[in-house]
């Protein structure tokens, strides 16, 4: 019974990692900007979230209109700040960067900071062999199940999905191809930080909404695509998310928190290291 | 213009002299720790200015020189701990540098991974800091005796009153800069530009850029670590919050808008951004930070080499015959 | 092994995926002596010289310098042993002037103590003296080249690979470029093996030319045999057998 307690837990933190991850395993892969803000975007997706419950909105509608809200946060630094420096990543690092500075400050200054809490709108738990699973969570992670099959069905069997993928595999090619690049560059940053801010909405029930809370998710969304390697964008995810958050929940059980989330850092340096171009692709190029 | 270059540190060395002569009282006592913030962001720059290689994790080699020195005196309070004490802090700033920087450079990480994995050294080191509670008082901080600067049972340097301190503080800045200055001049400041520039040709011209790059960045860890331990040594506490994220990022800050290809740049902008941060976060916290990150952005974007760079500009401009 | 064979490969095979780029390629290169290889694009020149150098790794076969099998080491070493690379698009350091440069590879050989000699001596070879303080991103590309067979030079290696050395010179730098080579031979004791197109530059060299064509060795010799021979041409022109 305590493994059947564990796979799920492992299962739950997967998939809430893999939701928190995808955004930035979106705009990393495609177009290969380090969105530092994505910590940024979760937190802000969570408090407005938060702000459209205080007027009464229906949970999934404040969920979306977060979505929006955040998307078009990510349209406006697309176009103003980030699109001229997409041939220098470090630049783009510090300017997500200083995006997220920034942000947590009007954060801070609109709404406080003193923590919030959102209810979720699905209350409860049910068992399933002893084990007692939070309705909402389980929910969360079917959505998640859900998005990552969506998107793997766009991606491989649509038009879309094809020159999304040649613009991965070459820009020039993609754009004689008749892609509009700079269009399709605003999109992918659109939808990444849409799916932050629905990340965010949908997360911000199962923990106290505080201005820094989204940066939990910023190192650790990191690794889940670093390790699970870009290129193959959906894979690469669910394997970095189930490693990555596998690893801490496993080692969360044999010691404290703290210690777990290192040994995870730890572990991705260390695969890191042994596949420098992520845990789906062979050592040399 | 190369005089200029080579005497430029006197201005503000000077300057920095005779502050404790014109001023007494607070200022004497506060201003070593933001010239050893100073020295901190001058451990960017070695790195950042010359390598290219940025480090969201200097304030780990800070915490873990502060925390170290903070212990020593606490548990070995026979040893003496000015020349011991640096110099363990120095060497084990180095080792572990190295020891995380090869392990990823070797591998030919990426630099922008690179950064990630410094961001998540300081997360680490945070919490270390924090669960090792019964070694380093967990969230509650580190309290570290004065000490003076014996040699047996001599009293070399009595540092119990600020402005000894201070002085001490400065001169070992000094020494530093000009350690720094002369390894940016020569041979290894050379490679490391080079391998900025254009690494796989380095590597084509059979130079081993790993290596270069790791003993760099351990350099940059011993001197971060033996500022983080003067400033527990100094400021007698040392807390976890000296070794996590935001202060990491705060040092980017302070060295992109003083001028990462500039240690004195650097050393300017470390003390004076500190300096008001501290200041204006007492007055009016969000708004600072706001208006920091907007600088921030605007260094990044228009001004990369700083305040530095605007002043080298502005010096070549005038001098221009 | 022959006293004075400086490179030997042997069975040499590069596999990218199902695409074979080099196919058993078996040649021997003596010191002190110029290659040209030839062949239309995509023949495998540029994977052949990769090869040589370390970028790349076989997938068969060996490769033999100074009598020593030199499959397993990476660029780096290489390099420290004396094969040093000037890459198709030219790789120099944009942002530091021409002696700037030339210093960075000449810190790196074991002629350190005479800096500022060495470097004077190759930038006379190079034609550069005159642009000793020019930032290299300011020369003209055809300098730049220079600049970079300066940095080859500035390690001292004994083998040169170069990649197209002539490409977007005027006929005036194509001249001296090949004076430059082959001095670099007689007098310097480098033996060099060069890429190239521009068929003038190839016959002033007066070298042995090796033919690549599909990845496979297609035919060997002095320039007037190669430009005798009627296969050579029909690849060329894309009459294949």
């Amino acid at each position: 019974m305590e493994f059947i307690g564990i796979s799920i837990d492992v299962f739950l933190i997967t998939s809430t990692l893999a939701l928190a991850a995808f955004g930035l395993a979106i705009i990393y892969g495609l177009i290969g900007v380090i969105n530092m803000g994505h910590g940024a975007m979760l937190t802000l997706g969570a408090y407005l979230t938060w702000y459209f419950m205080s007027l009464n909105i229906p949970f999934f509608l404040c969920i979306i209109f977060s979505g929006i809200g955040v998307a078009l946060v990510g349209i406006a630094l697309e176009h103003f700040i980030i699109r001229k420096f997409y041939d220098r990543p470090f630049d783009t690092l510090l300017l997500t960067w200083a995006f997220f500075l920034i942000t947590t400050e009007v954060i801070k200054i609109i709404f406080g900071t003193d923590f919030k809490n959102i209810e979720a709108p699905i209350a409860g738990a049910f068992e399933v062999f002893g084990v007692n699973i939070p309705a909402y969570r389980f929910l969360v992670c079917l959505f998640t199940i859900f998005l990552i099959t969506i998107s793997n069905i766009i991606f491989l069997k649509t038009d879309l999905g094809i020159k999304i993928r040649a613009l991965i595999q070459n820009k020039e090619v993609a754009g004689l191809m008749g892609l509009d690049i700079n269009l399709t560059y605003k999109a992918v940053f659109c939808f990444g930080s849409f799916m932050a801010g629905i990340a965010g909405g949908l997360i911000a029930p199962m923990l106290s909404i505080d201005p820094y809370m989204g940066n939990i998710y910023l190192v650790r969304s990191f690794f889940v695509v670093i390790v699970g390697g870009v290129g193959h964008l959906l894979s690469g995810t669910v394997i970095g998310s189930f490693l990555i958050g596998g690893t801490e929940t496993l080692f969360a059980i044999f010691s404290d928190q703290v210690v777990s989330q290192a040994s995870v850092f730890l572990l991705a340096i260390v695969l890191l290291r042994l596949r420098p171009n992520g845990i789906m692709n062979k050592k040399d190029v | 213009m190369f005089k200029y270059k080579k005497f430029n540190f006197i201005p503000i060395f000077v300057l920095l002299t005779f502050i404790p002569i014109i001023f007494k009282g607070y200022i004497v006592f506060i201003l070593p720790q933001y010239i050893l913030f100073g020295v901190l962001a001058m451990s960017l720059a070695f790195i950042w200015g010359n390598a290219g290689i940025l480090s969201f994790g200097q304030a780990s080699f800070f915490a873990i020189g502060g925390y170290t020195f903070g212990l020593l005196i606490k548990f070995f309070p026979v040893i003496n701990h000015f020349f011991l004490g640096s110099l363990i802090v120095i060497f084990l700033g180095f080792v572990v540098a190295v020891i995380t920087s090869y392990f990823l450079f070797s591998a030919g990480v990426k630099a922008t991974y690179f950064v990630l994995a410094t961001l998540a050294l300081s997360i680490l080191t945070e919490q270390l800091a924090v669960t090792k509670s019964t070694l380093t008082g967990g969230w509650n901080g580190l309290f570290v005796d004065r000490i003076n600067i014996k040699v047996g049972d001599f009293t070399l340097l009595d540092l119990s009153g600020d402005v000894n301190f201070f002085y001490l503080i400065l001169f070992i800045s000094l020494i530093t800069y000009l350690i720094l200055n002369y390894l940016e001049n020569n041979k290894i400041g050379k490679v490391l530009r080079g391998i900025r520039e254009n690494e796989n040709r380095m590597l084509a011209m059979g130079y081993k850029t790993s290596f270069y790059k790791t003993v760099a960045f351990g350099v940059s860890g011993s001197v971060a670590a033996l500022a983080g331990a003067l400033y527990a040594a100094h400021a007698s506490f040392i807390s976890p919050s000296i070794a996590g994220v935001l202060f990491s990022t705060e040092v980017v800050v302070w060295v992109a808008i003083g001028g990462r290809y500039s240690l004195l740049g650097a050393f300017a902008g470390g003390i004076i951004v500190s300096f008001l941060s501290n200041y204006l976060s007492t007055i009016t916290p969000q708004y600072w930070q706001l208006f920091l990150g907007i600088i921030f952005i605007v260094t990044i974007i228009f001004f990369k080499d700083g305040l530095a760079g605007i002043f080298k500009k502005r010096y070549e401009r005038n001098n221009i015959k | 092994m022959k006293e004075n064979t400086l490179l030997e490969v042997s069975n040499l095979t590069k596999n990218f995926e199902g695409f074979v780029a080099n196919e058993d390629l078996n040649l021997k290169f003596k010191k002190n002596e110029i290659s040209c290889i030839i062949g239309p694009n995509g023949a495998g020149k540029t994977t052949f010289i990769s090869l040589i150098s370390g970028h790349l790794q076989p997938t068969k076969g060996t490769i033999i310098y100074k009598n020593k099998k030199i499959n397993n080491l990476d660029v780096v070493t290489r390099a420290k042993l004396g094969i040093a690379r000037k890459f198709q698009t030219p790789s120099v350091f944009s942002n530091l002037t021409v002696l700037e440069n030339l210093e960075l590879a000449v810190l790196n050989s074991n002629k350190q103590e005479n800096l500022k000699e060495v470097s004077d001596r190759i930038l006379n070879l190079i034609q550069l003296s005159q642009e000793k303080y020019t930032l290299s991103q300011n020369l003209s590309h055809g300098q730049r080249q220079w600049l970079e067979i300066g940095l080859l030079l500035g390690i001292d290696a004994e083998l040169l690979l170069i990649d197209e050395p002539t490409s977007g010179m005027t006929d005036f730098e194509t001249a001296a470029t090949s004076r430059l080579i082959k001095d670099l031979v007689k007098n310097y004791n480098k033996t060099v093996i060069i890429i190239e197109h521009d068929i003038a530059f190839i016959k002033d060299l007066n070298s042995n030319i090796i033919v690549l064509h599909l990845g496979k060795l297609f035919a060997t010799g002095s320039y007037e045999e190669i430009t005798k021979n009627k296969n050579v041409k029909d690849i060329y022109l894309g009459n294949e057998k």
